[in-house]
């Protein structure tokens, strides 16, 4: 190969990254979920055994969920997440909350909308949800990028 | 110079192939996620309405007096019609309908709806008049329930325009009034703002 070949395939190459790099990151809609259920310990006091799946790493070094608590407002379950954004610039995400009963039934499934959120530079913020109904016991909050599609 | 035009054609078609597969090409119509939060324009979306219908239910179920009355049995409501304030068209009655199904599966409120009204009217009507039907299971006239609370609400709109930047701010108000003495036993308020920026170039 002489040296005007090797020029053309190394900005062929170039143009190829700097296309795929345009084009191959469709903006991902996979979030963070944060799982929270209600239960008893052995003295009979109420606990919150909560859980945190992160699907999606570029969002999770953006925020991080730092607490969890749950309350009875009468007899509905009442949820606080309390989130801290490592930017230093505005974090847009959307959340949403789904609620299970003591079965593990969702409880208004794939009827609930997602809801923007904005957390200023290395804010925490707090998330609050209410059950829909008496019968949940457990909770899942799921915050991910805006859909941009 | 055969060979650098071959090469340039091949660099080309790959080029092209790179972007077209990044993103999969999508049909013109397919159906969307009712939930989306993806706003379009700062007009009143489906999405502000899905917001302001939780908002104020989640406020008005939690709100301790409230908690404390329907702990002991299920208040009637009546919902009145929203006050648009706002320029622009607005079906106001799909938020109060979206406020008062969830309402009522909480199963801590029950519900009169006037709208129906003319129909109940002459179904009742039918059944004492008409002759058609059994005395003992007819409807009478003047056995319904009345409404102890009523549901009022206001949304209103402030619009800034600078430039390029639009920015609209939205705020709907709630009240529930007690139809006995006239007191607001709660009322709380949900604000949304939509701004959109022209982009530079293009439209």
């Amino acid at each position: 190969m002489n040296n005007f070949t090797l020029r053309w395939y190394k900005g062929a190459v170039i143009i190829m990254v700097i296309a795929a790099l345009f084009t191959g990151g469709c903006s991902s809609t996979a979030g963070v979920e944060a799982t929270g259920k209600k239960t008893w310990n052995q003295e009979g006091a109420p606990e919150l055994s909560k859980r945190i799946v992160i699907n999606n790493r570029s969002l999770a070094s953006d925020i991080e969920i730092i607490d969890m608590k749950s309350t009875l407002a009468g007899d509905l379950m009442k949820v606080q997440v309390a989130m801290r954004s490592r930017d230093r610039d505005i974090v847009q995400i959307q959340y949403k909350f789904d609620w299970f009963d003591a079965e593990g039934m969702e409880i208004g499934a794939n009827q609930g909308a997602w809801k923007p959120f904005l957390i200023y530079g290395r804010e925490i913020r707090t998330i609050q949800g209410v059950a829909p109904d008496p019968r949940a016991r457990e909770f899942k909050l799921k915050v991910r990028e805006p859909d941009n599609t | 110079m055969k060979k650098s035009i071959t090469h340039v054609i091949l660099l080309g078609f790959s080029v092209v192939a790179f972007s077209f597969a990044g993103c999969a090409t999508a049909p013109n119509v397919q159906y969307g996620d009712f939930g989306s939060a993806k706003p379009l324009t700062t007009e009143f979306g489906s999405s502000d309405l899905q917001q302001i219908a939780e908002a104020m239910v989640d406020s008005l179920v939690t709100f301790p007096p409230v908690v404390e009355l329907t702990n002991q049995r299920r208040p009637v409501i009546s919902v009145d019609r929203v006050k648009n304030k706002t320029l622009q068209h607005i079906d106001t009655e799909s938020i109060t309908d979206s406020i008062r199904a969830k309402l009522i599966k909480s199963g801590k409120f029950r519900f009169i709806d006037r709208t129906t009204d003319t129909a109940l009217i002459d179904e009742i009507k039918t059944q004492q008049e008409s002759g058609l039907v059994d005395k003992k299971t007819a409807v009478d006239f003047g056995k319904q329930i009345g409404a102890e609370f009523l549901l009022t609400a206001n949304f209103s709109e402030i619009r800034q325009k600078a430039g390029s930047v639009t920015d609209v701010y939205y705020k709907f108000t709630m009240n529930l009034k007690n139809l006995k003495t006239g007191i607001l036993e709660w009322s709380d308020e949900k604000e949304i703002r939509k701004v959109s920026q022209r982009p530079l170039l293009g439209s």
